[in-house]
């Protein structure tokens, strides 16, 4: 495989120096506090396994792929302290930024231009497309990383205990290879790919997603690859 | 400070010369009760007074007849004035429009109609509530929650200076959250005026300790003993002379036969079983096989309309029977019944008290009883247990000590009502009974909790509080907080029951526990009501399943929150069989002093005997010190290991956890988990060997305490306590702005909060849990004493490899799973379900 999955939940691309990092969602707390839910950010955490993969793997350019705070209608006074404190420590790392824009990123594009980086739809880097996810490519590449999806595996013992792991999905979309990230965010979930069959993104809407390989991981403990997806489903 | 007990009886005229004349006019023409005779004058003089005596003796006169001369005299003076004199406070809301009824009825009849009475409770709507504040009632009636709410109620509490404060079904209060919920409440309100208490309970003990709950630390209390004011004629029963060799269907038979043949003998029965889906399957039984037409049912899941229709018939004598699990046990007037029959073990001696003590409402009655047994450890609990009600022997209830989220509560109602010296705070907290050996140091972790302490600070709209550490002065902050207490505030946690329905035809089967739903996925099979169901949707409130007879269950049935047999009821237990090994216990003994029928004695010796044989062919000679571990390999190749642990469930509870967290480690799997109040049984995963020797060895008396607060840690559980603390603490809300957020929004909220929240030390909110956990549910201490009886060589724990179960293992083995305990180690964790998924969709290593 040409991507490294790491244990903090990035992508290692070692032949073009790439990280790429997805759905961050800084600021989600504020929707669970909505909910009548108050807890504590987990910004901190978030912010040191990024700098935590920074430090040990050396990246040239470090890809956020998308969803790099939660925006619901108004955006709350907690997500911009987190979107500006973790640009500022980004921007003193020795590792060039692309931030691509997901589908809750409208209201940054100011803030990114004060900071003079720019927003981008996708980024080619090489043979390799850097996307969001929430709508198809418009242009080809051999390999293909998006984000949006939030993939994760749930597991049961033989006691019927559920487990909820983050996951990557490997797989191939439209004969192209395409890997699929977790999102950053401890807290926020997305879709259970071995349980349930309605995608969010239009590049698995069509896809055999039983024929993808997932990895999952143990935030900051480990990264494991299992059987296909095909073969969860009954776990 | 002092406990002491009355022990005069004051004649009818010593009576009458305290009460103003137009209420000694009416009493005259009673009898003073014995509960009556002791209590009023003490009353009268002004004392703390715990009154415990069976219904139907006249507790609530005894209360509110001085409070109605003192009324009468002051309307008489002249001072009677538009404000609360006397708040009667009650567990159950549906008993509160009774009491109304049974005090209006004597003041009308008395001539003292200028003595307003109202009604307060949650379903109390606003105009009524003005009403209230405009026209205070002399006498309120009112609920622990809403007490809570009227003491925040701005307006209205400056009418609320009572002189009397009346404490109803103590019993029901003192084993609950809600009981130290109610204690702090009364210290809020104490400190602005003192009042004299008076407490009411049925059978209970100690009632040294229920006294002091009842008034708070430095004050004394008489307490007014008629426990045994009522005779009572208990029998221990089975409907079959043999347990042991007979079919479940034709056990059930024969129950329902000998059920009918008592209720023909009566006028009117009523019959307890433990569980809600239990009354409703006897209900619909003897509707169908003894074909009798007028049975109601009584329980907690009915409506409210269902349950007053129901006992608006059984007080007009309509019914025949009716049956109930624990909602009729508590002190609604009942009307008149002459028999009341148990289905199984009542599990404790004052249970069994207080559901018989149901039966002849009158004083002069006798309470008349039956328990029907079906199993052999139901047998062997009610004979002891009836032995014990006749010997004056009683359980002891223990009540929650120091529960931070009750305090977390108050702390925001007190905020609400002015700035406070938290020191000053926390000596009113103090008073309570409940929280009268609270530290400062967790009085203040509450109040940086609520302030936004432990990482919460920087958005400041966390907090409900505000508290200043270095001044030690705290009051309200945000503009949430007063509604946020006023919706969430209460200790009961929102349970919601499943109801399960078969397809096709949507017949309804039975319940089933939220948490077990979540754990279901569409083609699992389960078993339910003794019935075997695959597993096929579900959409809100309800589970479709559809038949799946013959099939193998793929996820284990979990039951908890069944009543515990109580650990001094399973120490006699234990004594009894010793007895009847060696021989000291015979037929007549049994039929005489532990009141069994023929076929119940039978069927004790009999069973006994066989474990006797069964254990003596394996070589092992029991006595009374001898503690077996039955081990065993399954059907589906799985270990087993059978603790025959004769403790009641809340110590095996706490035993059983601390061993599973040890085997867990030792062979790297989840272990599962079979807890019952004879025993209890782990289950190691498919090729995992266990050595259970090595298990035992590595838990003490002195590390029990540790080894358990890190295996509740990772159970089920654990989860479903935290989920109840998180919101009674106001940290998962139940409604937030205006809206209800849904029992399956606050779990789903809850793991989300246990996740972002376990890497705090001392966050009170775990640290509630985990008390909750080993103090209440689990009983820690009484698990620590049997570990050094261990220890000391007084118990001894003896291994055995046996091919099947021994016949006193059967109930624990076939109890089905009830908890859990997971592997602390993520990476093995991970790696335990990769070999899972590998070996159970037969994929190789590279798929």
């Amino acid at each position: 495989m040409w991507g490294k999955p790491l244990e903090n939940l990035g992508l290692m691309i070692e032949d073009v120096g790439v990280l790429a990092v997805a759905d961050l969602h800084l600021g989600y707390e504020d929707v669970l506090r909505e909910e009548g839910l108050f807890i504590t950010s987990q910004y901190p955490k978030i912010k040191e396994m990024i700098l935590e993969m920074i430090n040990t793997h050396s990246p040239d350019i470090l890809i956020i792929n998308g969803d790099f705070k939660h925006e619901f209608g108004e955006a709350s006074l907690q997500e911009w302290v987190e979107v500006r404190d973790l640009i500022e420590a980004l921007l003193k790392e020795k590792v060039k930024l692309a931030f691509i824009r997901g589908n809750h990123d409208n209201f940054i594009v100011t803030l990114m231009k004060k900071y003079e980086l720019p927003l981008e739809v996708e980024v080619k880097i090489e043979d390799y497309l850097f996307l969001h996810g929430h709508r198809t490519p418009s242009q080809t590449a051999e390999k293909i990383v998006i984000g949006h999806e939030h993939p994760s595996v749930l597991l049961r013992d033989e006691f019927g205990t559920k487990f909820r792991y983050k996951a990557f999905l490997m797989g191939n979309y439209a004969e192209k290879e395409l890997v699929v990230l977790p999102s950053m965010h401890p807290l926020a979930t997305g879709t259970l790919i071995n349980k349930e069959r309605d995608y969010m993104s239009p590049l698995l809407k069509f896809t055999d997603v039983g024929e993808f390989t997932p990895y999952l991981v143990e935030p900051g403990v480990t990264v494991k690859k299992f059987p296909k997806v095909k073969n969860l489903r009954d776990i | 400070m002092s406990v002491c007990y009355a022990d005069r009886f004051y004649s009818k005229d010593e009576i009458l010369s305290l009460l103003h004349p137009k209420v000694a006019r009416w009493y005259s023409r009673f009898e003073p009760t014995p509960p009556q005779s002791m209590a009023i004058p003490l009353i009268h003089r002004g004392e703390n007074v715990l009154i415990t005596s069976p219904t139907g003796t006249g507790k609530t006169l005894a209360a509110f007849l001085t409070i109605m001369s003192e009324l009468a005299f002051m309307e008489w003076n002249g001072v009677l004035e538009d404000k609360v004199y006397a708040v009667y406070v009650s567990p159950l809301r549906a008993l509160n429009n009774d009491i109304k009824r049974n005090l209006l009825s004597p003041l009308e009849e008395m001539g003292l109609d200028f003595v307003r009475v109202s009604v307060r409770t949650g379903d109390t709507p606003a105009n009524e509530r003005q009403k209230m504040l405009r026209k205070p009632p002399h006498i309120l009636i009112t609920t622990p929650e809403t007490l809570a709410i009227v003491l925040n109620a701005t307006r209205f509490r400056d009418k609320l200076e009572p002189r009397w404060v009346v404490v109803d079904e103590i019993h029901a209060l003192f084993e609950s959250k809600r009981g130290a919920h109610l204690s702090l409440s009364l210290e809020r309100l104490n400190h602005q005026a003192s009042f004299q208490r008076i407490g009411l309970s049925a059978t209970i003990w100690p009632l040294d300790e229920v006294a002091r709950f009842l008034v708070g630390e430095g004050r004394s209390c008489v307490v007014v003993n008629a426990s045994y004011a009522k005779e009572k004629d208990i029998r221990v029963e089975t409907p079959v002379p043999d347990l042991v060799h007979i079919e479940a269907e034709k056990l059930n038979r024969e129950m329902y036969r000998r059920l009918g043949e008592i209720i023909d003998e009566h006028r009117t029965t009523l019959v307890f079983t433990n569980t809600r889906s239990g009354a409703e399957k006897v209900a619909f039984h003897l509707q169908d096989s003894v074909d009798i037409d007028d049975i109601g049912t009584h329980h907690g899941s009915l409506s409210r309309d269902v349950r007053l229709d129901v006992e608006e018939k059984l007080k007009n004598g309509e019914l025949k029977v009716v049956v109930s699990s624990t909602s009729l046990e508590l002190g609604i007037d009942i009307g008149y019944i002459d028999c009341v029959v148990q289905i199984g073990s009542p599990k404790s001696i004052t249970r069994c008290l207080q559901r018989i003590g149901r039966a002849g409402h009158r004083i002069r009655d006798v309470s008349k009883g039956v328990l029907l047994c079906m199993s052999h450890d139901d047998l062997l609990e009610c004979a002891v247990m009836v032995k014990c009600a006749y010997d004056g022997v009683l359980d002891r209830a223990s009540h929650p000590q120091n529960a931070l989220d009750v305090l977390a509560q108050h702390l925001v109602g007190m905020a609400l009502e002015r700035k406070w010296n938290a020191e000053e705070a926390f000596n009113v907290v103090r008073r309570s009974y409940s929280f009268r050996s609270l530290s400062w140091d967790d009085f203040e972790s509450a109040l940086k909790y609520l302030s936004g302490g432990y990482g919460l600070e920087p958005y400041k709209v966390y907090g409900k509080v505000w508290y200043d550490e270095h001044d030690r002065v705290f009051g309200r902050r945000g503009k949430y907080a007063r509604v946020i207490y006023m919706l969430n505030l209460g200790t009961i946690p929102d349970e919601v029951a499943i109801k399960v329905y078969a397809l096709p035809g949507k017949r309804y089967v039975g319940n089933i526990e939220e948490e077990f739903l979540e754990r279901l996925e569409p083609g699992d099979i389960f078993v339910l009501g003794g019935r075997v169901y695959e597993f096929v949707r579900a959409s809100g409130l309800n589970a479709y399943v559809k038949d799946a007879k013959g099939k193998k269950p793929t996820i284990p049935s979990w039951f908890s929150e069944m009543l515990p047999l109580s650990f001094d009821l399973a120490c006699e237990i234990r004594r009894f069989i010793e007895k009847v090994f060696r021989g000291e216990i015979g037929e007549e003994e049994l039929k005489e002093e532990y009141r069994v029928s023929d076929w119940a004695a039978k069927a004790i010796l009999n069973f006994l005997r066989l474990e006797k044989e069964f254990l003596g062919k394996l070589g092992i000679e029991v006595n009374g010190r001898s503690l077996l571990v039955e081990e065993f390999e399954d059907e589906d190749g799985r270990q087993n290991f059978l603790f025959m642990f004769l403790f009641g469930r809340r110590v095996n509870d706490a035993l059983s956890r601390a061993y599973a967290w040890v085997a867990s480690r030792e062979v790297g799997a989840n272990v599962g988990l079979a807890v019952t109040d004879h025993g209890f049984m782990l289950t190691v995963p498919r090729k995992r060997k266990l050595d259970v020797r090595l298990v035992v060895s590595k838990v003490s008396s002195s590390n029990l305490r540790d080894v358990l607060s890190k295996a509740i840690r990772s159970t089920e559980m654990f989860r479903r306590r935290f989920r109840h603390v998180a919101a009674r603490s106001f940290m998962v809300l139940r409604n937030y702005k205006g809206h209800e957020i849904g029992a399956r929004r606050q779990m789903r909220n809850a793991e989300v909060l246990m996740k972002a929240v376990s890497e705090f030390d001392g966050f009170p909110i775990v640290k509630e849990t985990e008390r909750e956990i080993m103090e209440d549910v689990m009983d820690v201490k009484n698990a620590i004493e049997v570990l050094k009886s261990i220890e000391r060589g007084e118990l001894e724990i003896i291994h055995v490899k046996t091919p099947v179960p021994s016949p006193l293992a059967h109930g624990v083995y076939l109890s089905g799973l009830s908890d859990v305990v997971l592997m602390e180690d993520r990476l093995k964790l991970l790696e335990y379900l990769y070999q899972r998924v590998v070996e159970e969709s037969s994929c190789g290593e590279n798929h």
